[in-house]
């Protein structure tokens, strides 16, 4: 391949390469690729202001797997302006002069002439490296190379004497801020990880702010989409397994005391039979991938570009189906954890520990411990790598079969206590690579792709009232906990032995142009990310309540979690964004784990009676999109009583891509080399996208239904097209919320059609809104393509009013009918209201009308049809079509599920939730009814004439428990929990003995 | 010293008075018979050079005509440097949309905004039924630039983009150096690019 091509690799593609030149750093042994450099000039053009900037890109050959060079690295960037020069000589003599046109004839014919070059930066790019001094024998190129430089110099109206930072420059040489990034070249696409929190957001939202007629920063956004597209299309079409690892992870927070008890509940998990392993091992196991044909196992996809460039053949094209199966990574013992990775906090709280390392000892004696809990597997098992900060420590165990597959151990830590030294709180990590084994005879890999896990121990602030401060140290954390590449691992640590000699491993570390040092790779740079700590956060539910509702025993334990957990700070925090942003939970099963402290004051169910409850001891993560993570297990192990914590342990998949790092980048080059070379050749007409019909009409959009209507958007230019939907304003949204649209974000080789599909579905949320809306819907969504045109498409619907879904005090105004309402506003006056939505007393009235076969009525499921055929009678004013001559006895079953579907759809409860307290307090029927003083008028209306009919068919059965049974289904939708309210939730139990006052 | 000015240009006024088929022979120096009806805003940019100097780059909103997306068009003259309103000779109810488009700019836009009105169609004169002294006098009424034109010949095309290429620079807001920032959207304005003139002669000598 020519240097050009290699160094076009590298170029972003606003960007232009002047010219290329071939030259090395000592004039013997011009060959050698060890000293050979490139060095180029690149120059852009703003697009806004037509200005043209240059630099002198200088580069290493980067000997790959095969042995070849395929690639450059980039080393050194130097902007052309102020004092940058080059000189050259010739080699022997005295400085030439530098005009192309005056080289010396005789120096241009000699064959083999060698001319030496030096480079000097402009202000602020000097330091202390050797001479940039380089040797060519490509005189021409070098007199380009230099009139190119001047050229650019002359253009250049940057200050001379201006120290330019790249890094934080806004104006003058920002666009080369991605090559100093890590987000540039292959190597960005293929092997340097992407950092997780932004790869995790939608597409969309990586791109600059835009809306109708300004566009944002459309070559920048481009390029973000292509690079998208290009990683995953690259890695999906090399990919020629998976492989799936078992991990197990683990929370402790010691309190500072000596193992002392079994551990095997936490570490292995299956203490008294609860797992099963037999009916894991009986789950047939697919043969290995390498007796399966490709084609049976998944879609194969080939190049996207061989259709445009039909004569030229590419290797790597096969792309697998993502959905594929992947198999164990170890097949002796599935049912084990590959890795079990433990997290403990407060390993030693003497003061001491605070002050100096106090040595191994306790972290020796929780190892033993674990190794002493796994049993007859701790032979399969080995320290892996281990990393303590004072009171925390992280130890990770790997199966001993498996040990070689792991490499690139690096370990790091924060403190986050006193002065942000102090190891009291704070957080350890380690990091490592896992490489699959793959031996597949016929189609060996020679440099097999690995995946990264990083894995966190924190310990964060305590007490109720720090949730602010915990916020904040998660932040401080997240931003100083880094791998330097460099740490040292502790010399006794086992994996010295492991990182040497180890071939396979991948350099991941990219360099920085301007520097050549590894940048640090943050914690979020990496494939999964697993958090597993003490974050101290707590229950924002009242003490004694908390308490009240944990020994609760009517109260099932899995409602009574979920319905806890919604107070959990930690939740609240990452719904609100302040910490943990992106990742995920598994939801909590398990009691609180925190504060049991025997001997000391506690409740029945041994909490400290000093300390709050809480779910303190947590599991987090977050995870490449490219690698699969599955959460298969999260518990507590309360029988584990010798701390004040309880631990929890969390059993999780990675699924991982067996794949050839030199075939992905070989893929990705290809890929960008097609995209860049059909930009190039057809820079005109990017008017590019057609889109079939651009009015698209949903007709009559009526309650609980949903529909779809697609729309084929077309690549008809010559070159590739990306897209993106932009709202009207910059921050409206881009089209309204009872509209979704798919994919909103994209780009489209010549001729490449795909499908956007505009979909409505009225759930009872989006119905709340457009019921207080005119009726008639439309809108304009704007597809924006790159730097050409907005496409407008009209989306118009006609929105049928229900009654579903509205406020009780609406429906008391309503004139008539509400479908026959012209403007959402048409309301009576307040004064004139009526007692209670007729809607509910037409259901309630007709069932009083029907009651001689009830059964089975709000017990047995409805038929659907019937219900929607009620609903709509309501919503048009209309008679209820039923025959009363031959009753059907499912109509009277669907007018109650209709009522149950009713109120669940209104947007208040009957009983407020803030009321559900009080509920408890009440022992008789009297004071229950002493409790609807607190309603508005059409609320206690409501209440009374469904409790009234409910009465009234209890009484009359002969089936004792019916009050009981239909209470059960009923007084949660009446009492309906309200996730927004401060007040804590009751019991279900409690709701239906509320209930029952007014019906039995 | 050159100067470089960059402009944002926005086109107004009904369907299929001919504002696509414009900006088509305009910068391609194309002209299609059947032409689709823009549904959108078509993103463009030409630079016209007025002398050795001076050069304007316009970057062109052609947006659509027709009445149901009239909703969007502030957001497509908003900012807009200059604004040329089109109506066809030949349909004397497309003058009466261009008054509208007019006032809507005067009321609306941007105060120091440049508005030209500009009939189209000239190669139908025979069909004509909007005749030149009533456009004149409306146009030195409201001071707008005004003329014919003809997309189908090319005739008053060029002329009439540079003549607003020599009137905006004497308007356009105070110059600041954009210096390859963008600032984000809303903040263009009319920018005076000040530089050294790039030789693009001959290297001479010297150590650089
Ligand atoms: N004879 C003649 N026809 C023209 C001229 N300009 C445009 N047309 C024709 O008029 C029709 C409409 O032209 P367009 O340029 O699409 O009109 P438009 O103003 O962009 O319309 P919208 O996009 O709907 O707003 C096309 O068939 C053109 O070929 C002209 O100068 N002379
Ligand atoms: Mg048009």
């Amino acid at each position: 391949m020519s240097t050009l091509s290699l160094f076009q690799d590298i170029i972003r593609s606003p960007d232009e390469v002047k010219v290329v030149l071939d030259a090395a750093l000592v004039t013997e042994n011009l060959e050698d690729t060890q000293n050979r450099r490139v060095l180029a000039v690149v120059s852009h053009k703003d697009d806004w202001d037509l200005t043209e900037e240059g630099c002198l890109f200088i580069c290493k050959y980067k000997v790959g797997a095969s042995g070849g060079v395929d690639e450059l690295d980039m080393q050194r960037v130097f902007p052309i302006y102020g004092q940058f020069s080059v000189v050259m000589r010739q080699m022997g003599r005295g400085p030439v002069n530098l005009r192309s046109d005056m080289v010396p004839k005789s120096v241009l014919q000699q064959p083999g002439a060698v001319i030496a070059l030096s480079i000097t930066p402009a202000e602020g790019f000097q330091d202390d490296s050797p001479l940039l001094t380089f040797f060519t024998h490509d005189v021409k190129g070098l007199g380009t190379l230099v009139s190119e430089c001047r050229r650019l110099k002359e253009a250049s109206d940057v200050d001379a004497n201006a120290a330019i930072d790249l890094a934080s420059s806004k104006t003058h040489f920002s666009w080369l801020k991605p090559y100093f990034e890590k987000n540039a070249t292959i190597a960005a696409l293929t092997s340097v990880p992407q950092d997780l929190r932004l790869i995790n957001q939608p597409l969309l939202d990586r791109l600059s702010p835009s809306c109708a007629g300004l566009p944002g920063d459309d070559h920048a956004d481009a390029q973000i989409i292509k690079d998208d597209w290009i990683r995953r299309k690259a890695r999906t079409m090399c990919r020629v397994g998976k492989r799936k690892l078992k991990l197990r992870l683990g929370t402790f927070n010691v309190n500072g005391k000596m193992p002392s008890q079994d551990l095997s509940a936490w570490v292995q998990g299956n203490v008294n039979g609860l797992r099963s392993t037999k009916l894991e091992k009986e789950t047939p196991e697919l043969p290995p991938m390498m007796n399966i044909s490709p084609l049976s196992l998944g879609e194969v996809i080939s190049n996207p570009f061989n259709r445009i460039f039909p004569k030229k053949s590419s290797p790597h094209q096969t792309e697998w189906d993502v959905n594929q199966y992947a198999i164990r990574v170890d097949l002796d013992n599935p049912e084990d954890p590959d890795l079990l990775v433990l997290g403990f906090q407060e390993l030693d709280l003497s003061t001491e520990a605070l002050l100096y390392s106090t040595g191994t000892a306790r972290e020796d004696a929780w190892c033993l411990a674990v190794l002493a809990a796994l049993g007859e597997k701790a032979v399969n098992y080995e320290k892996l790598v281990s990393k303590q900060l004072v009171g925390m420590l992280l130890v990770i165990f790997v199966k001993k079969s498996l040990q070689s597959c792991f490499s690139n151990i690096r370990t790091c830590y924060a403190g986050a206590g006193i002065l942000g030294v102090m190891g009291n709180k704070g957080g350890t990590a380690v990091r490592l690579t896992f490489t699959p084994p793959y031996d597949d005879s016929k189609s060996p890999i020679t440099s097999p792709g690995s995946t990264s896990l990083t894995f966190v121990n924190a310990h964060l602030a305590a007490f109720d009232e720090m949730v602010d401060k915990r916020n904040s140290d998660f932040l401080d954390l997240s931003k100083r906990l880094s791998f330097d590449g460099f740490e040292p691992l502790r010399s006794s640590s086992p994996v010295s032995d492991t990182d040497a000699g180890d071939d396979r491993t991948v350099v991941e570390i990219p360099q920085t142009p301007a520097i050549g040092a590894p940048l640090p790779l943050s914690i979020y740079e990496t494939d999964s990310l697993f958090w597993m700590l003490d974050l101290n956060y707590r229950v924002d539910v009242p003490d004694t309540s908390l308490r009240k509702m944990l020994r609760d025993e009517e109260w099932p334990n899995d409602t009574k979690i979920e319905a806890l957990t919604r107070f959990d700070q930690l939740r609240k925090s990452i719904r609100d964004k302040k910490a943990f942003h992106g990742f995920k939970e598994m939801p909590i099963k398990h009691l609180p784990t925190y504060r049991f402290s025997p001997g000391l004051a506690m409740d029945a169910m041994g909490y400290d009676l000093k300390r709050k409850p809480a779910w303190t001891d947590r599991v987090l993560y977050m995870h490449d999109p490219l690698c699969r993570v599955e959460q298969l297990s999260y518990t507590s192990h309360p029988q584990i009583t010798m701390s004040d914590h309880r631990p929890v342990s969390a059993d999780f998949e990675v699924d991982m891509d067996i794949y050839d790092t030199a075939a992905l980048n070989a893929n990705a080059r290809k890929l960008l080399n097609d995209m860049h070379e059909l930009e190039l050749e057809n820079t005109s007409g990017r008017e590019g996208l057609k889109i079939q019909d651009t009015y698209v009409d949903f007709e009559k959009i009526s309650y609980g239904t949903s529909a779809e209507r697609k729309l084929s958007v077309r690549n008809t230019s010559k070159s590739p097209c990306a897209f993106r939907f932009v709202p009207v304003q910059i921050d409206s949204p881009i089209h309204p919320e009872w509209l979704s649209v798919h994919p909103l974000t994209g780009i489209l080789l010549p001729d490449e059609v795909i499908t956007i599909t505009l979909s409505v579905q009225i759930d009872k949320d989006i119905a709340a809104i457009l019921n207080t809306r005119p009726k008639d819907l439309s809108a304009t969504l704007i597809l924006h393509t790159m730097m050409a045109k907005d496409h407008f498409i009209s989306v118009s619907g006609e929105y049928q009013y229900t009654c579903f879904a509205n406020k009780l005090a609406r429906l008391t105004r309503l004139r008539g009918a509400i479908r026959a309402m012209q403007s959402p506003d048409d309301l009576l006056p307040e004064t004139n209201a009526i007692n209670a939505p007729r809607e509910i007393m037409r259901l309630v009235n007709w069932m009083m009308a029907h009651n001689e076969h009830v059964d089975g009525m709000f017990l047995s499921p409805a038929n659907d049809s019937q219900v929607h055929i009620i609903r709509e009678c309501l919503d048009t004013g209309e008679a209820f079509p039923f025959k009363e001559q031959t009753p059907d006895p499912q109509i009277p079953i669907a007018f109650a599920a209709t009522l149950i579907a009713f109120l669940n759809s209104l947007t208040e409860s009957i009983i407020p939730a803030t009321l559900h307290q009080r509920c408890l307090d009440m022992t008789n029927r009297d004071e229950a009814f002493e409790l609807l003083d607190e309603l508005s008028p059409a609320a206690v209306n409501v209440w009374i004439s469904i409790t009234a009919f409910l009465h009234f068919i209890c009484q009359r059965s002969k089936e004792k428990d019916l009050a009981e049974r239909i209470a059960t289904v009923l007084a949660p939708v009446l009492l309906r929990d309200d996730s927004n309210s401060f007040v804590p939730p009751i019991s279900p139990l409690r709701k239906k003995k509320f209930l029952l006052y007014f019906i039995s | 010293m050159s100067k470089q000015y960059q402009f944002k240009l926005v086109l107004l006024g009904e369907s299929a008075v001919g504002k696509s088929s414009l900006v088509l022979r305009f910068v391609k120096d194309q002209f299609d018979d059947y032409r689709e009806s823009t549904i959108g805003a078509a993103f463009l940019t030409q630079t016209v050079t007025l002398d050795d100097q001076t050069t304007v780059k316009f970057e062109i909103w052609d947006t659509a005509g027709q009445e149901r997306y009239k909703s969007l068009a502030p957001m497509y003259y908003r900012n807009a440097n200059c604004a040329v309103v089109v109506y066809d000779i030949t349909q004397s109810a497309s003058l009466e949309k261009a008054r509208t488009w007019i006032r809507e700019l005067q009321r609306q836009a941007d105060p120091s905004i440049v508005i030209a009105l500009c009939g189209n169609k000239l190669d139908l004169a025979a069909r004509r039924q909007v005749s030149q002294e009533e456009a004149k006098k409306y146009a030195d009424e409201e001071g707008l630039m005004w003329t014919e034109t003809s997309a189908k010949t090319g005739e008053g095309v060029t002329e009439i983009f540079t003549a607003i290429a020599q009137k905006l620079p004497l308007t356009a807001p105070s110059a600041t150096r954009a210096g390859g920032a963008r600032a984000g959207p809303g903040a263009r304005a009319g920018v005076d690019l000040n530089k050294q003139a790039a030789s693009a002669g001959q290297p001479e000598a010297c150590n650089c």
